[in-house]
């Protein structure tokens, strides 16, 4: 392991790495722009459009595309298919890391980013959605933060610590997945008070559902895409096990996917019945809602089952890209497009190169934090000195006995 | 993969194919609302008669192929059969037959007659109509109908009858049920429309059949011995522009129907007389002064040329009146034929509309607005109810002579050339002073230029000078909810401290003068309505 | 290994908790709200209204607001559609409707309405419907997450966005603080026209429908903010249909909270069965596993008996096989040796004689 390390320093100025390097230099002074010039500065928003994509990309997307923490965790926890094993650490991780950057995220956005304990410390507002959400949000990321730490515990090497952390596995799983179903629905909940500026193919009272079950879709294709991308530059840092699963994984997430997916086009197709919405699908609004319906719903669900029963992991690796692609526009959708569809033209929002910077850097955060602990963690192997002191919980729902 | 490209092939037909049906109903829906309109312009669905058409209506039109037809030194002939038995040549306006007999018949009429002369004009090279099915049975036709509604008023009916030397029978008539004939019945003469309504009615033929049977076969009969007459094309009547080169005749003599000059409206039908003391008070009706009020008699007498209580009696008749009584019939204020309808609409015109849009309408009714028109007969022994109509003409003349002279003129001197309005100085403020009261100086109020407005507006009008013959009563068009006089009180007696719960309509006294002067600035449309138009700044 | 009955009465005791944490009052059944007794508000007669922007210059005097670019008596300004900003509580704009012969104005502000979106939505509690009629913003809590902004269905909430360490929501206040002094409202004080009228809302009401029966053909029939989204303080009177001066007539009579509350009654239901539901399943998965090994344990363990089984008989069968053969070649061997020694007695016995 040492020998990766230097080996890694000895290699810093990856083209990878400049390019980061250079975003996150941009990331540093946007940062200071916008606590200086505060948010006019920096971005588009608007008193008709007070929500820009540091809401809809860095929340809403963030927010959906980390849901593979809890998914994975609990197909494998509480659902008990041991084969995904290992999956979970890599998926708590991008889920810690994910919801670690939506709250960094909403420093950016939010006026006065030191009240955000305000809701929970000194005045909760508990008729609002965004209190739930904001509730909720901080409650699973200490969920993920307690899941993740046998992680870095190990790395530590503070091994009573990372027993107490591991028993806590089942509770942490459950926990995290009741927070999840609550903040995913409510982010799609916060849109239900706004029924005069949501396009009628978008707002309807099954939001929430909508947002919930395309958030266990997220949670998936993400697993299977983030696999993709730690088989192709971290494929040294996996350990047998792992590079046995790895095929497991993609078909079983793949299978699944591809059954969720095709649960949520026909849940989509009950609300536009019951809205009796049938005539806006004529309008151009309703062409673009058939373009996210047949293009980035039926078409990766269909292609799910292709890949599922032929073995083809490379084509679910493909989908897995244009399911996640189809969460962006959906949320994207719901918070930017269809939002103020109403609005003439030249009051719509567009973001400024200044957010979408902000926004890339945090990304880039996040790829770069990812690679770090995964390169020095047991995230993608298995810690040597732990594998047979596992707790007997953990050890029986995962069939590991050593 | 064979599989896969296959699918991703099918699902982008699938969207594209979506699409472009979605947008071509779009573009669809939207075809053929830019035609523009004609007013010779007919649709040719004359196989309806028959049963649902099959095809779309032709859009046919007339007056160019008149014309194209006169070029050819032809007349109406070349189209429209002569109507057997008729004296003056009157053509049937059906095309090139009698009769509606069946389907088929007409269907090749049409496309024989139609195809078979544009065929043979295109054969001599000139241009002609089209000769293809879904040329004339087309979805996007270049024209539609706007034929604008064509009629007579007093002008055109006195021009016709000096053409017919006052032969009134040339043109009105009745039915006969008896004998089944159209018959003359003299001092009877009404409306075209009185029988002749939008749609067949039994034997009655609509209007448009009856006007054209009638004004046509005249005018080409007229044309034909080279007199001088009125048109025979549609343009010539249903074209705005040309209806608006129909000359007009001032000074109408009036027509001789044995009309009433004064007419008394009793509170009974006159042929069910009630002798009873607790009635209404007649209204003597100067019929005369009215006659000229519209320009075609049609207005109050909409349905027949009769006294209004033979349809609309004291209780309502469903069948003749449509239930509307006498009173409703004499009051109802959004009746043009009304009395109370018909002066409330001529109160709306821009010279009048200053104060009378102002007034509320208020539950309580002014016992004086009612003795304007309702008086009592000079002879108090008289019984109404024992009247023959001739007796009661004459007492309605009488009435009508009687009528106090309720002229009041108001000196000049006593109107107060200029009035400077500076109160919300003395007045204590109800609302916040700084925000308020330092901005404007006083507003100088030429007064006496005002009432000279108002009088002139109401001297040129018969109706005006009826109800202002006082004219103090040109004074509370401003000075209101108070009695008439030369000295009204000042506004802020009332308005200073508006009791808001019994008078939720009041202002205050600042809204009050607002609300005076730019309301009715904007109703009459004068120019004057900004802050700085009537006080300067300080 | 099975839940033990001690782990899952520890999962059921957290879950109750999980319940009472959330202490979500959902009310059961329709319910109205009609607005406090006695609560203010404010009437606008658009046909009385004229353009002048008195209104606004008392609104930014009272508010201590910065002055404008253009003053308020340029009326130039009226030549495009504005709406309130964050030095702007109000707004005056003209509308030129088809076939009227004048244009038409409607002063826009914060409608304070009877159930406010801004406050359901706000999860600091910053935005309050007081009792008195005025929805007041509490800056001392407010955190800028702007959702009240998305909610309020008149987009009437402007954000300081220029500002970095004290960004405020900005919005007509009412005047509050003037109301509790026993003064108007600034615009109300300041309109030449009396195109404001301030008193309780519920008398408000009834003068709006007087001024409709008096006057038949000036005003649409409809007192806009009687009902529209539960009910506002702030009601309007127009000469033409509300539409055509760009007032909403498709935000129907459901006030903003009932909106989510369908959303918000969710969540106990959740967090009182999910733990259940995902305990069951774990439960059910955990001994269908063990079943399952234990079949598997049965069958390897019937497998070896059999196994052996076979093998010993085997064994027995090949002793048994082994033994038969020795006795052959003992049988055979005793029987050679007698048959020598008989050979061996014959050949004696021929000797002999």
């Amino acid at each position: 392991m040492s020998h990766d390390i230097s080996a890694a320093r000895g290699r810093l100025l990856t083209p990878f790495n400049m390019v980061s390097g250079i975003i996150l230099l941009i990331g540093v002074v946007l940062t200071i722009v916008r606590f200086t010039g505060g948010l006019s500065a920096m971005t588009n928003l608007s008193h008709n459009n007070p929500w820009g994509i540091w809401i809809g990309f860095d929340l809403l997307v963030g927010v959906a595309l980390a849901a593979g923490g809890y998914v994975t965790s609990a197909a494998v926890y509480v659902f008990g298919m041991k084969k995904y094993h290992s999956a979970v650490r890599p998926a708590v991780l991008t889920g810690f890391l994910g919801y670690a950057l939506v709250v960094v995220a909403l420093h950016y956005d939010v006026g006065r980013p030191w009240r955000l304990p305000y809701p929970f410390a000194i005045s909760p507002g508990t008729t609002s959605l965004l209190f739930e959400v904001g509730a909720c949000v901080a409650l699973y990321l200490t969920v993920l933060f307690l899941e993740f730490s046998p992680a870095a515990l190990e790395w530590l090497g503070l091994r009573r610590a990372r027993n107490l952390a591991v028993k806590l596995t089942m509770l942490l799983t459950i926990f995290g997945v009741v927070l999840s179903t609550l903040h995913q629905s409510s982010l799609g909940a916060l849109f239900l008070i706004a029924p005069s500026k949501l396009h009628p193919l978008w707002y309807t009272p099954y939001l929430p559902t909508y947002f919930f079950i395309s958030s266990i879709i997220a949670g998936l294709s993400m697993v299977i895409f983030e696999s993709s991308l730690s088989h192709r530059y971290l494929h040294h840092k996996m350990d047998e096990t792992h590079l046995k699963e790895a095929d497991g994984v993609v078909l079983g997430f793949g299978r699944a996917a591809s059954l969720v997916l095709f649960g949520y086009f026909i849940i989509k197709v009950i609300g536009v019945a019951s809205g009796d919405l049938w005539h806006y699908l004529a309008t151009g609004y309703g062409a673009w809602f058939l373009v996210e319906m047949l293009g980035f719903v039926a078409l990766p669900s269909l292609l799910y089952a292709i890949g599922a029963r032929e073995k083809n992991i490379r084509l679910i690796r493909w989908t897995s890209v244009l399911a996640v692609l189809g969460i962006i526009l959906n949320r994207f959708n719901v918070s930017l497009i269809a939002f103020n569809w109403h609005l003439p033209a030249d009051q719509r929002y567009f973001p400024s190169l200044s957010e979408i910077g902000v926004s890339i850097f945090l990304v880039t955060l996040g790829v770069l934090a990812y690679r770090f602990i995964a390169s020095h963690m047991p995230i993608l192997y298995e810690h040597p000195e732990y594998a047979e002191h596992e707790a007997p919980e953990a050890q029986e729902a995962t069939g590991h006995h050593h | 993969m064979k599989k896969v490209l296959l699918s991703i092939g099918v699902f982008i037909a699938l969207v594209l194919a979506i699409n472009i049906t979605l947008h071509a109903r779009d573009t669809l829906a939207s075809a053929g609302s830019d035609s523009a309109q004609r007013p010779d312009l007919l649709m040719i669905d004359s196989m309806k008669v028959f049963g649902p058409i099959k095809r779309r209506p032709v859009p046919f039109a007339h007056d160019a192929h008149q014309k194209a037809v006169a070029q050819k030194g032809q007349d109406c002939s070349v189209c429209h059969e002569a109507k057997p038995q008729s004296t003056n040549n009157e053509l049937v306006y059906l095309f090139k037959r009698l009769e509606n007999r069946d389907a088929d018949t007409v269907r090749n009429i049409y496309h024989g007659q139609c195809i078979d002369c544009h065929e043979q004009t295109l054969a001599k090279g000139d241009k002609s109509g089209p000769v293809s099915c879904n040329a004339c049975h087309t979805k996007d036709p270049k024209y539609t109908p706007g034929q604008a509604p064509m009629g007579f008023d007093h002008s055109l009916h006195y021009r016709h009858a000096k053409a017919r030397d006052n032969k009134c029978e040339q043109c009105h008539h009745e039915y006969n049920k008896e004998t089944e004939k159209l018959v003359y019945a003299k001092g009877k003469e009404g409306s075209c429309r009185y029988c002749h309504g939008d749609v067949k009615v039994e034997n009655r033929i609509p209007m448009q059949a009856a006007a054209h049977q009638a004004c046509i076969t005249c005018h080409q009969a007229e044309k034909i011995k080279k007199k001088n007459s009125g048109p025979i094309d549609c343009g010539g009547c249903h074209d705005p522009e040309q209806q608006a080169l129909i000359a007009k005749v001032d000074n109408i003599p009036r027509y001789e129907r044995g009309q009433p000059d004064a007419a008394l409206i009793l509170p009974f039908s006159p042929d069910k007389p009630v002798d009873d003391k607790n009635l209404m008070q007649p209204v003597a009706f100067n019929h005369l002064a009215h006659e000229s009020t519209n320009d075609t008699c049609r207005v109050c007498h909409h349905a027949e040329m009769s006294a209004c209580v033979t349809c609309h009696t004291m209780k309502g008749d469903p069948e003749k009146g449509d239930d509307v009584n006498l009173m409703l019939a004499m009051h109802k204020e959004d009746a043009d034929q009304s009395c109370i309808g018909c002066h409330k609409t001529l109160a709306e015109q821009t010279a009048c509309i200053g104060c009378h849009a102002a007034m509320p309408r208020t539950a309580k009714k002014d016992e004086a607005k009612c003795a304007a028109c309702h008086t009592a007969p000079p002879d108090s022994g008289m019984n109404l109810a024992k009247m023959d109509a001739k007796a009661r003409r004459a007492m309605a003349e009488a009435m009508l002579k009687a009528r106090p002279d309720n002229k009041k003129k108001v000196a000049t001197e006593d109107i107060p050339e200029t009035v400077t309005i500076d109160t919300m100085a003395t007045v204590p403020a109800m609302t916040d002073p700084d925000l308020v009261l330092d901005q404007y100086k006083e507003a100088k109020l030429p007064h006496r230029k005002i009432y000279a407005a108002l009088k002139k507006g109401v001297t040129d009008n018969n109706l005006a000078a009826f109800f202002h013959g006082n004219e103090t009563t040109l004074c509370q068009g401003c000075h209101h909810n108070s009695p008439a006089g030369t000295k009204p009180p000042k506004c802020a007696s009332c308005h200073s401290r508006p009791d808001r719960a019994a008078n939720p309509l009041m202002p205050g006294l600042r809204g009050a003068y607002h609300q005076q002067c730019i309301g009715c600035h904007q109703v009459m449309n004068i120019e004057k309505v900004g802050c700085t138009d009537c006080h300067a700044k300080k | 290994m099975s839940v033990s009955r001690r782990k899952f009465l520890a999962w059921m005791g957290a879950a109750g908790v999980g319940l009472t944490g959330v202490g979500q009052a959902v009310a059961a059944g329709p319910k109205e709200f009609k607005g406090y007794t006695n609560s203010v508000g404010v009437l606008f007669d658009a046909t009385r209204c004229v353009g002048c922007r008195s209104c606004e210059a008392a609104c930014n005097k009272v508010n201590q607001l910065p002055a404008p670019e253009k003053p308020f008596d340029d009326l130039s300004v009226l030549d495009e559609k504005r709406r309130t900003d964050a030095e702007s509580f109000t707004v005056v704009n003209r509308y030129t409707p088809p076939g009227a012969a004048k244009p038409v104005f409607r002063k826009i502000q914060c409608n304070h309405c009877l159930e406010p979106a801004c406050a359901s939505a706000c999860f600091v509690k910053a935005f309050k419907k007081t009792p008195q009629g005025p929805v007041t913003y509490d800056a001392s809590v407010c955190v800028g997450c702007r959702y009240c902004m998305i909610a309020c269905p008149f987009e009437i909430p402007c954000y300081e966005y220029d500002k970095v360490l004290t960004p405020r929501v900005t919005k007509c206040t009412l005047c509050a603080p003037r109301l509790q002094q026993g003064l108007l409202p600034g615009c109300v004080s300041a309109c030449p026209m009396e195109a404001l009228t301030f008193g309780k809302r519920e008398d408000l009401l009834k003068i709006a429908h007087e001024r409709i029966r008096a006057y038949p053909g000036r005003y649409v029939d409809h007192v806009y903010g009687e009902r529209e989204m539960g009910g506002t303080s702030w009601l309007h009177l127009s000469g033409v249909p509300f539409g055509q001066i760009d007032m909403r007539e498709d935000l129907g009579t459901t006030p903003a909270p009932q909106l989510t509350k369908g959303a918000l009654s969710v969540v106990p239901m959740v967090t009182g069965l999910w733990p259940v539901l995902l305990v069951g399943i774990y439960a059910i998965t955990q001994r269908k596993n063990k079943i399952a090994r234990q079949e598997q344990a049965d069958a390897v363990a019937t497998a070896v008996a059999q196994t052996q089984a076979e093998a010993e008989a085997k064994l027995a069968k090949a002793r048994e096989a082994a033994e038969k053969q020795k006795q052959t070649a003992i049988d055979q061997a005793v029987k050679k040796a007698l048959e020598e020694a008989a050979a061996e007695e014959k050949s004696q016995d021929t000797e002999e004689s």
